[in-house]
């Protein structure tokens, strides 16, 4: 079954965020917890962790692209 | 007094209060205020020469500034948990101080005033940065991993500074805050907790015994950013004390 890695709730004022950098990479083997992404706005960074245990099988966003919250950065199978 | 404004950022439960460092603002609460949300009312103050808030910044010290963020939360947030963070630290140890608001706890994150700033501060390099390659490894200084400080954040930051009433309120709290005066009421009286960075290169950890004093190992002067995970578990554990 596969995992959706999704862009958090950021607050009344933040809609969207940009990738800065995925940590892991299609094909790597991701624990629950685990930072696998990081996203930022003008103002901060946030680390996000892989929802479940499993293979990260595929990334949505690019780094450098801006996403919105609730958007779906990667999935993990 | 001091300019100050106070922002709900969101969240339903007792009220949390959070109180950002020199040259931040509620903005930069990203990565600990929505893991809070779940079971906080969470509201951010902004100082003079921040975000929102005017440029008029007093004397610019910790205790201008906390009158100003009293007389936006007095009567409106009745027994808040104060979070500050570097010198949001020491506002949040001075308004608890006051005796007019009644904090429920309070969590300080790497607050000013508790140990000794390095020579060449940081503070006194941030009031004057003009370019976003300057400001970027200025920044970056803040955090032991580089990657959560970006280009991006740095553009920006010197964008604030094109107003010039905004540099010279920077350059005001800087001068303040080099003087470290008054002293810190420290330790409060309420239940409180102070979490450090062991890394942390702008204001390095105090050498003597601290109470409340907690170091994260590998964590830079954000610990709201690089170890949000502990600032949670200290913020849940003053909501709710009886908790495991």
């Amino acid at each position: 079954m596969a995992t959706e890695i999704l862009v958090p709730q950021l607050g009344n004022e933040v809609t969207e965020a940009e990738v800065t950098e995925w940590v892991a990479a299609v094909g790597d083997t991701v624990t629950s917890g685990e930072v696998v992404v990081v996203i930022s706005t003008t103002k901060a960074a946030l680390e996000i962790e892989a929802p479940a245990d499993g293979t990260l099988s595929e990334i949505r966003v690019d780094e450098g692209d801006l996403t919105e919250v609730g958007a779906v950065l990667g999935m993990i199978e | 007094m001091s300019d100050a404004a106070l922002h709900r950022l969101g969240g339903d439960g007792p009220d949390v209060l959070l109180i950002h460092g020199f040259g931040a603002d509620r903005l930069s609460w990203l990565a600990l205020a929505p893991q809070i949300f779940p079971f906080a009312t969470v509201w951010a103050a902004e100082y003079g020469g921040h975000g929102a808030a005017g440029n008029d910044v007093g004397d610019g010290t910790a205790t201008a500034f906390a009158a100003a963020i009293e007389s936006e939360v007095s009567g409106r947030l009745p027994r808040p948990l104060l979070v500050g963070h570097s010198l949001g630290g020491a506002v949040a140890l001075n308004l608890a101080a006051r005796g007019v608001v009644d904090p429920a706890g309070l969590v300080l994150l790497a607050p000013a005033g508790l140990a000794e700033l390095p020579d060449n501060a940081f503070i006194d390099q941030l009031p004057e940065v003009t370019d976003g390659e300057a400001a970027l490894a200025l920044l970056q200084q803040l955090v032991v991993r580089k990657v959560l400080i970006t280009r991006r954040m740095a553009d920006a930051f010197v964008e604030t500074l094109a107003d010039d009433g905004r540099r010279t309120a920077l350059r005001t709290i800087a001068g303040a805050l080099k003087s470290g005066t008054p002293p810190l009421p420290f330790p409060p009286a309420c239940p409180f907790t102070v979490i450090w960075g062991a890394a942390d290169a702008i204001v390095p950890p105090p050498q003597v015994p601290t109470p409340g004093l907690r170091i994260l190992p590998d964590i830079g002067h954000l610990p709201q950013v690089e170890a949000v995970g502990e600032v949670v578990e200290a913020i849940m554990a003053h909501l709710d004390p009886g908790a495991p």
